[in-house]
């Protein structure tokens, strides 16, 4: 399982001192964590998807291991630092390529980013992961609900007006606890609840039940990158269900 | 347009989910691989497809529009009048006089390019039946533009009718003769037409044409193209009364170069060219030939003199 942003760095922080301190078996373990971090470094780099089995993957190996070895507290951030060491390494062994002759279908990949140039580069890449982590929980959490992404994709409203009414019901079910309590219990929206206390019109809350439900999952386990997509545009009244 | 950026929630081969900002779950095609947790920049194609649909839409219609607008109308002396749009093509008629003979529902005139209205004109216009054996009718263009001070546009295209005029009139069939006339600003085509089937009354009238031609030619100064026109001169030459008239005249030159010393009258320039007799004899007449054959013809006793006769005859 895939770590937070902050919960990569401090881990990488602490392994870095075991590595030093001559536990050098510790690295087994972090390498299937750290190693989606230095893929996306890779594929940034070289301007296409990179796959753990392709070469720059090994060279991004490697690239860890050199981190380890010569990294020192005194040049900033762990994370930082092994993203430098793993896009210096893809482009030398770019430039070893390029001596040999290029095959016409690498003419089609995008210009490599440039990440030494900035942090920037790196701090969407760490974005990028904690991003994909908190998605891969929010699958795993709607899994247990019967809902599929794919489900979300079909049922949602598709007018602008209807997603701001569903949503509306879904910060106003994730602010009640004991509707949360209800939902998460039942494992489905307590329509006959949100009548009464709110005057919900049943239909439309029955019609969009798994887009409420996903969009309340959201707020309800905190996953705070994902919960900046599901506020309503415009503020919908007591009287607009 | 400005998209909207969306994190990529799930990904396959060629499709992606993202959630786009106001919790819209949109499931894309893409040929890029997006991972999971990727920002996507996503534009909406639908937007872009409609607008450029809607200004295809707007660019066809103003052009339907500007097809349809008159720029410039040329009247017609038999009461028509034709609406001409910026590419020379006919988009209006207009009859003013009821009792038209051109028929222009008949003709069609409307969509077609300006050459081949004016020649469906001129042609209906010449093949209308007629009573009498010769008749004379006249068709007179002129021009209104909408903009009145674009004289250049005008111009143009009063050298263009005339072109066309001309380029029909030169078609016309054996018993017509057409010639253009230009004043200015307007444009008369004069069509004289003689009709192969004859009354005794006809047949005398022709034979006065025929002899009143030339002169008029001659005395009305006519332009280039109405002088060098050879459908009249092979319309009178094929007509049998004009050939009869033709051999009385060649006999009367013949007297008039025996008797007199006078300059004999030019009679018509393509005539002669045809006749060679007529050429000869003028030739030897300007050349002093004639003179001196008939001071030899005096010279020469009687008994010669019926030789020399029939040689004069003959040159």
């Amino acid at each position: 399982m895939q770590l937070s942003r902050n919960e990569l760095e401090i881990m990488a922080e602490t392994v870095w001192q075991d590595y030093n301190s001559g536990n050098k078996d510790i690295l087994n373990d972090f390498y299937p964590r750290i190693l989606p971090f230095c893929l996306r470094v890779s594929s940034k780099t070289c301007g296409r998807y990179i796959e753990e089995f392709d070469e720059e993957a090994s060279i991004a190996r490697m690239a860890i291991l050199e981190a380890f070895e010569n990294y020192n507290p005194q040049r900033g951030n762990f994370m930082y630092y092994l993203a430098r060491v793993v896009h210096s390494r893809i482009i030398d062994y770019q430039r070893r390529e390029k001596k040999r002759p290029v095959p016409l279908s690498f003419l089609k990949h995008k210009v490599a980013t440039d990440i030494s140039s900035g942090e920037n580069e790196i701090e969407e890449i760490l974005n990028e992961l904690s991003r994909a982590e908190e998605i891969k929980r929010f699958s795993a959490v709607l899994g247990e609900f019967q809902i599929t992404l794919k489900d979300l994709a079909e049922l949602a409203p598709k007018q602008q007006r209807a997603r701001d009414k569903a949503l509306a019901i879904a910060w106003l079910v994730a602010k009640d606890t004991e509707m949360c309590t209800l939902l998460l219990q039942k494992k489905t929206l307590p329509l006959k609840e949100l009548e009464k206390k709110y005057a919900i019109n049943r239909k439309t809350a029955d019609k969009y039940r798994k887009y409420i439900i996903a969009a309340v999952l959201i707020v309800v386990y905190d996953l705070s990158l994902l919960k900046t997509y599901i506020k309503p545009s415009r503020k919908v009244g007591e009287n607009g269900w | 347009m400005a998209g909207k950026q969306g994190v990529v929630l799930e990904a396959g081969d060629d499709w992606a989910i993202i959630l786009l900002p106001g919790g819209e779950y949109k499931r894309i095609r893409t040929k890029e691989h997006l991972q999971i947790g990727q920002l996507y920049h996503y534009k909406n194609s639908l937007a872009i497809k409609s607008v450029s649909v809607a200004a295809v839409l707007l660019l066809m219609v103003a052009a339907g529009l500007d097809f349809f607008t008159v720029t410039a109308w040329a009247h017609f002396s038999p009461g028509i009048e034709l609406g001409i749009n910026r590419w020379n093509r006919v988009v209006a008629v207009e009859t003013t006089d009821s009792t038209l003979k051109i028929d222009n529902n008949a003709l069609s005139l409307k969509g077609k390019n300006l050459n081949q209205a004016i020649n469906l004109i001129v042609e209906e216009q010449v093949s209308q039946p007629q009573a009498e054996a010769t008749f004379k009718s006249e068709l007179s263009v002129s021009l209104s533009l909408k903009d009145k001070h674009d004289i250049k546009t005008k111009e143009k295209l009063l050298d263009q009718i005339e072109s066309c005029l001309k380029a029909s009139a030169a078609k016309k069939n054996d018993q017509s003769a057409a010639r253009v006339v230009r004043n200015d600003h307007e444009l008369k085509v004069v069509v004289e037409t003689v009709n192969p089937v004859k009354t005794n009354k006809s047949n005398k009238q022709s034979k006065k044409d025929y002899n009143n031609f030339p002169k008029a030619n001659k005395e009305q100064k006519l332009p280039q193209g109405a002088i060098n026109n050879p459908p009249r001169a092979d319309s009178w030459k094929k007509n049998q009364s004009a050939e009869k008239v033709k051999k009385e005249s060649e006999k009367q030159l013949e007297k008039q170069f025996k008797d007199d010393n006078k300059k004999p009258a030019l009679v018509n320039q393509k005539d002669n060219k045809k006749d060679g007799n007529k050429e000869k004899t003028e030739k030897n007449f300007r050349s002093g030939k004639y003179r001196k054959d008939k001071d030899n013809e005096n010279k020469n006793t009687t008994s010669n003199h019926s030789k020399g006769k029939d040689k004069n005859k003959s040159d």
